[in-house]
């Protein structure tokens, strides 16, 4: 299997290194042995048609001076890549833009095009056009998985998809964005105001130089739309979700909500068909109620009831889903080839 | 307890006699005058029961008397829900808040504020009471539309 990884940040770099660490496992588990044969950054890319050894890129990028790498093709872009290399599966992994969805979405279509699978961690083309997208897959015969999009590592779409299969998913509640669970933490447990514990998450790298995307809801409300479409078959858009965002909180607030035993939490929701992102009271024993930067999601069904999963939403442990769904397309596509 | 009663003198001393037979301690009767039908009107009599096993008691001497139960509630109000409003909270009027949510049905059993001083924002926790989730619904959308206008951010359970 050819593939071609769009963005070498922490997702691409980190898939890099887990190809490269877990080459012989991967090749025991499940006789895979992808070859990457572009990896594409935002001012070059590195190419081999016989597949890149991942361990150089990641050492060159790690260091400095990877335009020195042998197979380093300045100003060579993504979308060239996709247009015109033999390839099977792109990986993509650019930044998020959710007003246009570009560069991810211009790079899905155009792999779609050419009738190749993708694994997205960019949830941008998602929220902008997931029908557009899931339609074109269709009608290609193509897969497009996006495990990485909502809740980082910890598997949600997969979960739904194969173990709850004839389930109807009723509602979902869930804390779908770190940095600011991070900061709600901090003002709980460790009376930090507002402005300090942002400052940190930061300094941490939770955080972005412009946090508005975390802290107005923004993100959590478009891993809600990506849920709502693809979970519970209702065509929501983002701009459906009424968005509140956590800058008002006061530390007195989390004082009285936690004498009733509440923790103030930054909750994201899907009820009746309703989608909503706001601060509640959630009960300090429910499962909702988790700590630091973990993500959760609680998702009740007609069968099953409710479950619960709690995982790390975000940093480099996202690699796991995206390998994940890589390899998935492998197994079903090799499957097909059997029959 | 929600019961249905002739709206006639005399007729709430059948529902309370039982109780107190019963040793019941009654709380509090409340008649529903806007959830009349045709001349029966709904009363809610709410008591303490210290001996719990007495509840059949009370209930089958109720029967007797030929009383209509609408309603048996475990606890005076069923549903409950928090809620912080942070803002100008006093300067906009608490008391006219607090009212809008009475005037829906519900209770507002609880208000416990942090107040840092007149300048800045105020936090204060209510703990609002309903019978039913449909009275608590309405509540909730009362409350956050008091808070539109008055500009109080609200988080609640
Ligand atoms: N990191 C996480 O925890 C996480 C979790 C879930 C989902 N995601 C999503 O996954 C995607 C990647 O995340 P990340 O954290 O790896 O991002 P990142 O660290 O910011 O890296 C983005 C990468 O994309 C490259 N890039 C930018 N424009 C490009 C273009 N037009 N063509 C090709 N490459 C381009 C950048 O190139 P340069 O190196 O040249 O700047 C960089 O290598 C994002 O959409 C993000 O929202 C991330």
């Amino acid at each position: 299997m050819k593939v071609v990884i769009a963005g070498l940040g922490t997702v691409g770099r980190g898939l890099l290194k887990a190809l490269s660490k877990k080459k012989s496992e991967l090749w025991r588990a499940y006789e895979f042995s992808p070859k990457v044969v572009a990896a594409v950054k935002s001012d070059g890319a590195f190419l081999d048609e016989n597949g890149l050894d991942p361990a150089s890129v990641v050492s060159s990028l790690d260091g400095r001076g990877y335009e020195e790498h042998s197979a380093w093709v300045s100003g060579y872009t993504a979308l060239e890549a996709i247009r015109d290399l033999d390839f099977d599966v792109l990986v993509e992994a650019t930044p998020t833009n959710v007003e246009s969805g570009e560069p991810g979405l211009s790079h899905i279509l155009t792999a779609l095009e050419r009738e190749k699978d993708i694994v997205t961690s960019n949830k941008g083309p998602l929220v902008i056009a997931f029908e557009k997208l899931m339609e074109a897959a269709r009608e290609r015969g193509r897969i497009l998985r996006y495990e990485a999009t909502v809740g980082g590592a910890m598997p949600v779409f997969s979960l739904v998809e194969k173990c709850l299969r004839g389930n109807k998913i009723t509602a979902i509640k869930g804390i779908l964005n770190g940095t600011t669970n991070y900061i709600l933490t901090r003002m709980t447990y460790e009376r930090v105001p507002f402005d300090i514990a942002l400052k940190e998450a930061q300094e941490l790298g939770y955080a972005e130089a412009n946090p508005s995307f975390d802290i107005e809801g923004i993100d959590a409300a478009c891993k809600l739309v990506i849920l709502a479409n693809a979970i519970m078959g209702i065509r929501a858009k983002l701009s459906d979700v009424e968005i509140v965002g956590i800058t008002r909180i006061t530390p007195e607030a989390i004082e009285l909500a936690r004498e009733d035993g509440y923790l103030i939490k930054h909750v994201a929701q899907i009820e009746e068909g309703v989608l909503e992102v706001s601060l509640r009271l959630v009960d300090e024993k429910s499962p909702l109620a988790v700590g630091g930067t973990l993500n959760v999601v609680s998702v009740s069904t007609d069968l099953a009831g409710e479950f619960t999963v709690i995982g790390r939403g975000a940093g480099e442990e996202t690699v796991s889903a995206v390998l994940n769904d890589l390899i998935d397309i492998w197994l079903e596509r090799r499957r097909a080839l059997a029959r | 307890m929600d019961v249905e009663l002739e709206d006639v003198p005399g007729q709430l001393i059948k529902v309370l006699e039982p109780i107190a037979k019963g040793g019941g301690n009654i709380v509090g009767v409340v008649h529903h005058r806007n959830h009349a039908r045709g001349s029966l009107v709904k009363v809610t009599v709410t008591f303490d029961l210290s001996e719990p096993k007495r509840l059949d008691e009370i209930l089958s001497e109720l029967r007797k008397r030929k009383i209509s139960i609408l309603r048996m509630g475990g606890e005076r109000k069923t549903h409950a829900m928090t809620a912080i409003l942070i803002g100008h909270v006093f300067a906009t009027n608490i008391k006219d808040t607090i009212d809008r949510v009475m005037a829906t049905g519900a209770a507002v059993r609880k208000v416990d504020a942090r107040i840092k001083s007149p300048e800045e924002v105020s936090s204060v926790k209510l703990i609002i009471e309903a019978d039913t989730e449909e009275e608590l619904t309405r509540a909730c959308q009362e409350l956050k539309k008091a808070g539109r206008e008055k500009d109080l951010f609200i988080i609640r359970s």
